[in-house]
């Protein structure tokens, strides 16, 4: 599962930067640009990661409760990190 | 940046090619073919639906960006659709993985036609009338 791990761990990064860098950059400093860059990078690594979970469910067999738990942690802070260290100890 | 009109052109392009190989793939998972077929079918998934699903997502955000919709309600709801249609062709892409190795897909993938055809007619629904 190396490529979830990757997406999962971008997509990690990339929500905390928008979340603790871009957004207080537009709302507080006025600087819109952050924003622009990260909200897709976040999206588009988001989709991907949704992608891998299906595909990795099904080809192993996960329970549905599981599969529908590591999606819904993508949307958490922080939560991608420790499903990628989970991932890894499989 | 490119004109509207043609990067909208070149979405609905790499949606259609998305569409058509997952309602492809699903025929396959219902109905598993020879394996020759799966081979050319998982090849297919691999270098063709597979990447057209991701320039039909880049290609999205840069509409979303350019056409300013971000703050419609409308487009939320439809990445939902976009979600679960993304989320759906992943799963083929494993049960694909499963088939060539002689294991048998999940029997609820028998119903993806349908909730494809559901996902699609919302997404259009939403992106042509936009409601809110």
């Amino acid at each position: 599962m190396p490529l979830l791990r990757a997406v999962a761990l971008v997509e990690a990064v990339a929500f905390l930067a928008l979340l603790f860098i871009a957004v207080p950059l537009k709302h507080l400093a006025g600087i819109p640009e952050p924003v622009l860059v990260l909200g897709p990078v976040h999206g588009i690594a988001f989709l991907a990661y949704v992608w891998l979970i299906g595909r990795e469910a099904v080809e192993r067999d996960w329970p549905p409760d599981r599969a529908l738990w590591l999606a819904l942690a993508g949307l958490i802070p922080l939560a991608p990190f420790f499903i990628v260290r989970s991932l890894r100890s499989e | 940046m490119p004109d509207y009109s043609l990067l909208k052109i070149l979405h609905m392009a790499a949606a259609t090619i998305v569409v058509i190989g997952i309602l492809l793939t699903a025929t396959a998972v219902a109905k598993p073919p020879p394996a020759a077929r799966l081979a050319a079918l998982r090849k297919w998934d691999l270098f063709v639906t597979a990447p057209a699903l991701v320039v039909l997502w880049i290609l999205g955000v840069i509409l979303a960006i350019d056409g300013h919709w971000f703050p419609s309600i409308w487009l939320p709801l439809k990445l939902v659709f976009v979600l679960a249609l993304s989320a759906l062709h992943g799963m083929q892409a494993g049960a694909l993985k499963r088939l060539q190795r002689g294991q048998p897909a999940p029997a609820f993938l028998r119903f993806a036609p349908y909730l494809v055809i559901a996902c699609v007619a919302a997404i259009l629904a939403l992106v042509e009338t936009k409601p809110f």
